[in-house]
């Protein structure tokens, strides 16, 4: 999975001038039609992407021949057409991992027939549901339930599902359930140097001990981004203490970083700091992106680091993206002997960290007729959920004999462990203690999300830059940082944007959501962090937000 | 600016500038070998002969431009072949003339004198005069894309005229000019020339302007120089078959001959003639009996029998078909062809018919005239007669 | 005609035939003529109005409305502009550009004319050794992620020459906002092309001019002020245009070497124009994409000031 760092690097290549051209011009444009909507029983479904994504055109009988996993894909796919006579599958070049791609050929109609809806928020969830408010994907709650999606859905995909409700209505369907980010570990080393492993509930302190006892010579304890000390933040409620509802504005929010959490902050951002420059148990660098960290794990450089869950499963084929697998075999040694992965630490108070299940949606042109939608949909639910995926799962055990080939994901989005036909499943595919892990992980409870009690804006406001900008300079600056400055900064850059912001949401409507949220959060916090919400939320709450909705 | 001008070297000798078997390799070729010659000063020296004859690389040697390989060049009783161009206190005109585009004439002509840190008010002086020698003090302020090639020869003369040089060097100044516009250069050259009284070495490859200008012309091919001295000393006694032809228009007839005594004299036998050597080469040819050697006729030694100053007969006569007639300024030069087919050139005071095309006539070889070259290695055979000759 | 070809041209010193100034006049052009020259015109000229001046012109349109990439729009007036004035971030990213803008050119285009001018005093194979240098097609994309490695703070190899080699404390390299600008620059000091067109256009001095300078007493310096700058002053004119435009303009270089950081200190207008694009902020955009033409245009508006058309006429 890519995170919007590198999506924003891989598309830098193509030259952002160019692409906010396009946009603009097409900006006008709007004529609708295309899309794959035919009228009649003959209905074409486009794919775009390279490689098309989610789905190819059927692949030839050599392609099929000399892979595996195509072969099983046409198997199935050629099942659904027999079943749906008059659809064709084609494919077309609109790069749909692009962003202003796909919104140029959103707004000028010409859109393939599905797409992540993610994209088009830049893998940024506020600005994704802006978007999908702003009509830039087809409706599709009634399909949901003509499809049944909610008896499809693995029930710890639930919760994260039902954040992507925008105003009510959804605009896609679930196409990937991610047990969200967490910590990868070493665990031959940790045996090796006679060390405890993590535990789920583990600390930061208890991480920044680990670390400095896995550092020796050129291996360093972990390796972290920038989004490292964004994660250990959260741990001690970066995300809700730092923004406070203000109906009397004009955008209705305001930040706060210096009146009532500054010393929290301080004391985890220089102990962060201590790992990297003190330990120096910390292997970091500003350019570092997703591919340097994991490279360092796989290699040996780093014994820690964060990634998805997802990790554990990389393809140990793709040599020039090395994984866990790769790491096992340089060692000789089987991969759950080596490889550990656990969530992320809590914070002072015991509030979980930022280990929180993640969804991608697979959303559809809004230019497609009711037809081709169903149709789109209907392809969609076979395949992910259906009995497409069966007929995949088995092909693929008969043509590779591989548990890991066939269960190729550890959290399918439908819970389903076991394939009829194929001896073995999930667990034993990817072994005990990990599976466990991402279990314990995708059972973290989920925090009420804002979208559900107030209205989607129809802009997504001010960005988040200001506050990445800061944690990317306390991450990495190696001279002195004046932390208490930098906040009172940060605060002032937020509110000075927000300041210029006119929220689409009624004042009233606003209050009314927002106290249902913030009772919905204490109630939370309450159940699953009672440390925290007694130390630190309540108070906050009584002190600044009941005053603040009246 | 307060800062004082720069001084220029001085240099005092008798003679001025001493070139001193100087040679200039480039790799394995030998561009110029052992040369040697004086300037005096007031003289105006030419470098003439072919391209690639050595001469403009003797002339950049000069100017400091090339480093010299071996040899020495001396500015009075200064050796200067380590001192750089700009110490060395030369003016040079360059073929194209090098003269700046991004300057105006005036900056042009002035930047030696601003080089050397001159007052403003000298500075203009002599810019001033300078133009207004040379007729250009009104394109003063004038880019030199506006000028036409003839001003802005006189602009890079300008610029050598302000400066109070050692020594000034001309490298072919005139060959980028049309042929009437020549004629009025070589005359500013001249006046530059005379005012300042220096020496001065000007290289050409045209014998004529080299004729015109040179009080000595020293005659250079592959790497060596062949003659030096006047003009009349090269034209009339050419230590070499080479430097006989290269000087004169039209060139010098050459005949192959063979010497033979005959009595107290000598007869020269070839090419269909057979020609009495004049009394006063006789010594030297009896020297060579039985050789073959070339004999050289300059076009204007040959005459019309009844115009002859001499008694035509029978051991000077050389008969001719005329192939062509050209009228001259002052006569004609009458193209020829021996019955052996070798063609040679004539020219006369007179104007020749055309009537005369195609007719075969008689002409009386001047024979107290004529030069004898050595059949093999071209040199001359009546050397004795000749001034010494630098080599 | 290819730029260098234009540049040596230019700055050569082959002169004109005398007497240009009285060009002859061309008669005014028949009927047949003048369709014939709009019909050779018209692809350049429509393809300039469709990808040029149409976006353009778009832009600045849509920088007045809250451009919704699908529904209704409407006009919002300045609402962008107030937006992007005050925005904080703006005004950093002006501050940022404007420093990498200085340091690149300072550095990457006015040092290479000196450097190019003393290697012209060195021997022809050494010349030859230096253009291959500057002229080895290194990819925009290659080069940076070669370069990512290189400045590591922890295992680049700068960091071993600032340690091993020259016995330095351990640098920050990029993890410091004081240096990443100067740090990101720094590898087009090497590598950067103007270098080329210089000793390109060098090469077109006829010999003679230096010549004739060291004869009329000229040392180096003269030499380097009255005849080397004065001939590179076109080219030098014409590329500081676009000197001027690639560094207000720069993106992907600092996009993939920092992501702006560390603390937004590399981060280019564009860059946040960009952010702005991801966050479908397409008015936004625009209208600091007004701002950054209007910026640039009064930068190359100044340049022009000092760099006349032709320093030969």
């Amino acid at each position: 999975m890519l995170n919007r760092r590198e999506m924003l690097r891989l598309l830098a290549a193509g030259g952002a001038a160019a692409a906010s051209g396009a946009v603009i011009t097409s900006c006008t444009g709007g004529t609708p039609g295309g899309g794959g909507s035919d009228d009649g029983a003959d209905v074409v479904l486009r794919f775009g992407g390279d490689p098309t994504w989610p789905f190819d055109v059927m692949p030839s009988a050599e392609v099929q021949e000399e892979n595996p996993v195509k072969k099983a894909y046409a198997e199935a796919l050629q099942t659904w057409l027999d079943d749906n006579p008059g659809v064709t599958v084609e494919q077309v070049a609109t790069d749909i991992w692009d962003q202003q791609a796909l919104t140029t050929a959103l707004s000028g109609g010409t859109a393939p027939a599905m797409f992540p809806g993610n994209v088009l928020g830049g893998w940024n969830v506020a600005a994704t549901k802006s978007a999908f408010a702003q009509g830039l994907a087809a409706d599709t709650t009634e399909l949901l339930e003509s499809y049944d999606m909610d008896s499809k859905l693995a029930d710890y995909a639930k919760p994260i599902w039902s954040t992507w409700q925008v105003n009510g209505a959804y605009y896609g369907v679930p196409n990937y359930f991610g047990a969200g980010n967490g910590i990868y570990f070493r665990r031959d080393l940790i045996a090796e140097l006679g060390l405890q492993e993590p535990q789920p509930g583990w600390t930061w302190s208890e991480f920044r001990e680990l670390a400095r006892a896995l550092t020796d010579g050129d291996r360093k304890g972990a390796a972290f981004q920038s989004t490292a000390l964004h994660v250990r933040l959260i741990a001690d409620g970066w995300l809700e203490l730092s923004k406070l509802p203000d109906p009397e504005s004009a955008w209705n929010w305001r930040w706060d970083y210096t009146t009532t959490h500054a010393d929290t902050w301080t004391r985890a951002i220089e102990d962060f700091r201590a790992m990297v420059f003190e330990d120096e148990s910390i292997l970091s660098d500003v350019a570092f992106e997703d591919g340097d960290t994991r490279n360092a794990f796989a290699q040996g450089r780093a014994a820690m680091i964060i990634s998805n869950s997802g990790f554990f499963t990389a393809d140990p084929n793709d040599t020039s993206n090395p994984g866990p697998s790769n790491l096992a075999e340089s060692l000789g040694m089987p991969l759950e002997e080596v490889v550990g992965w656990i969530q992320h630490p809590r914070g002072e108070h015991g509030r979980f960290g930022d280990t929180q299940a993640f969804m991608t949606v697979m959303s559809f042109s809004p230019d497609l007729s009711e037809e081709a939608l169903d149709k789109a949909v209907s392809l969609h639910d076979w395949m992910i959920f259906g009995q497409g995926w069966e007929i995949e799962r088995e092909v693929l055990w008969e043509e590779t004999q591989s548990l890991q080939s066939v269960f190729n994901d550890p959290a399918p989005v439908h819970g389903r462990t076991e394939v009829e036909g194929v001896p073995g499943d999930l667990v034993e595919a990817w072994g005990e203690q990990y599976m466990q892990a991402v279990e314990d992980a995708s059972a973290l409870p989920l925090p009420p999300n804002e979208g559900n009690y107030l209205p989607v804006e129809e802009t997504a406001g001010p960005a988040l830059t200001a506050e990445e900008d800061m944690e990317s300079r306390w991450s990495f600056e190696r001279g002195n940082v004046d932390i208490a400055a930098d906040l009172a900064n940060l605060e002032q850059t937020r509110n000075t944007q927000a300041a210029d912001f006119t929220s689409s949401v009624d004042d009233d409507e606003f209050a009314e959501g927002a106290r249902a949220y913030y009772e919905a959060l204490q109630q939370f916090w309450q159940e699953h962090a009672p440390d925290y919400a007694a130390d630190v939320f309540d108070p906050w709450y009584e002190d600044h937000v009941r005053p603040a909705l009246g | 600016m307060t800062t004082e001008a720069i001084a220029e070297p001085r240099y005092s000798s008798e003679t001025a500038i001493k070139v001193r078997g100087v040679q200039k390799r480039f790799g394995d070729k030998h561009a110029v070998e052992d040369v040697s010659f004086d300037i005096a000063d007031g003289e105006l020296l030419v470098l003439v002969g072919p391209s690639g004859c050595g001469k403009t690389t003797t002339l950049r040697m000069l100017a400091g431009l090339e480093p010299v390989s071996d040899g020495q060049i001396q500015f009075g009783d200064r050796v200067v072949n380590e001192i750089r161009p700009r110490d060395r206190r030369i003016a040079m005109v360059f073929q194209d003339y090098a003269i700046f585009p991004h300057l105006t004439v005036f900056e042009n002509i002035a930047y030696g004198l601003r080089s050397r840190r001159e007052a403003r008010k000298v500075v203009k002086d002599k810019v001033t005069e300078a133009a207004q020698t040379f007729r250009i003090d009104h394109l003063l302020t004038r880019k030199p894309r506006q000028l036409s090639g003839g001003e802005r020869q006189r602009v890079a003369l300008s610029r050598a005229m302000v400066r109070d040089a050692a020594l000034y060097l001309y490298d072919e100044p005139l060959s980028n000019l049309d042929a009437q516009l020549r004629h009025q250069a070589r005359e500013d050259i001249l006046t530059l020339h005379k005012n300042k009284h220096r020496p001065t070495v000007y290289v050409t490859h045209d014998q004529s302007e080299a004729m015109a200008l040179g009080d000595r012309i020293a005659v250079m091919a592959d790497g060596r120089i062949q003659q030096i001295g006047t003009g009349s000393d090269l034209y009339e006694r050419p230590v070499s078959e080479f430097v006989a032809f290269f000087i004169g228009t039209p060139s010098i007839n050459l005949f192959d001959m063979e010497i033979q005594a005959d009595g107290d004299g000598a007869v020269m036998v070839g090419s269909g003639l057979r020609l009495r050597v004049h009394p006063s080469m006789t010594a030297a040819a009896r020297a060579h009996v039985g050789q073959r050697v070339r004999m050289g006729v300059r076009p204007e030694d040959l005459h019309v029998p009844r115009m002859a100053p001499f008694e035509v007969t029978e051991e000077n006569t050389l008969h001719g078909i005329v192939t062509l007639i050209e009228p001259t300024a002052s006569g004609c030069t009458v193209y020829l062809s021996t019955a052996e087919g070798q063609d040679f050139v004539a020219t006369f005071t007179v104007r020749l018919p055309n009537s005369y095309l195609d007719q075969e006539i008689p002409l009386g070889i001047d024979l107290s005239k004529v030069h004898l070259f050595d059949a093999d290695t071209g040199a001359s055979l009546l050397k004795g007669d000749i001034d010494a000759v630098s080599r | 005609m290819t730029l260098q070809q234009e540049a040596t041209e230019t700055a050569g010193g082959a002169e004109p035939p005398a007497g240009t100034e009285s060009q002859v006049r061309e008669p005014a052009p028949s009927r047949r003529r003048r369709l014939e020259r709009a019909l050779f015109v018209l692809p350049a000229f429509s393809f300039q109005l469709t990808w040029g001046w149409y976006p353009l012109l778009m832009a600045f349109v849509i920088s007045f409305t809250n451009a919704r990439v699908r529904g209704p729009i409407e006009f919002t007036g300045l609402e962008s502009y107030e937006r992007m004035w005050s925005d904080p971030l703006v005004a950093e990213a002006f501050r940022v550009t404007a420093i990498y803008a200085v340091l690149s050119i300072g550095l990457t285009f006015f040092i290479p004319i000196f450097v190019a001018i003393l290697l012209m005093e060195m021997p022809k194979r050494h010349i030859r050794w230096m253009m291959l240098l500057w002229f080895i097609p290194l990819s925009g994309i290659a080069s940076t992620l070669l370069f990512r490695y290189m400045f590591n703070a922890q295992y680049g190899l700068f960091q071993w020459i600032a340690t091993e080699v020259l016995g330095l404390e351990p640098q920050p390299f990029l993890n410091s906002s004081d240096q990443v600008l100067f740090w990101l620059v720094f590898p087009g000091i090497l590598f950067f092309g103007p270098g080329l067109i210089y000793m390109a256009t060098l090469q077109g001095i006829p010999a003679s001019y230096y010549e004739a300078a060291e004869i009329e007493g000229a040392g180096f310096w003269r030499k380097m002020w009255t005849i080397s700058l004065p001939r590179l002053r076109p080219v030098i004119s014409m590329l500081l245009i676009f000197a001027v435009i690639g560094s207000t303009q720069v993106f992907e270089y600092p996009m993939i070497m920092t992501g702006g950081g560390p603390g937004g200190a590399s981060r280019t207008v564009v860059m946040y124009l960009y952010e702005l694009l991801q966050n479908l902020r397409y008015a936004d955009a625009t209208a600091l994409g007004v701002f950054l033409f209007i910026g640039t245009m009064l930068l190359v508006i100044i340049q022009r000031r000092f760099f006349r058309e032709d320093p030969d006429a």
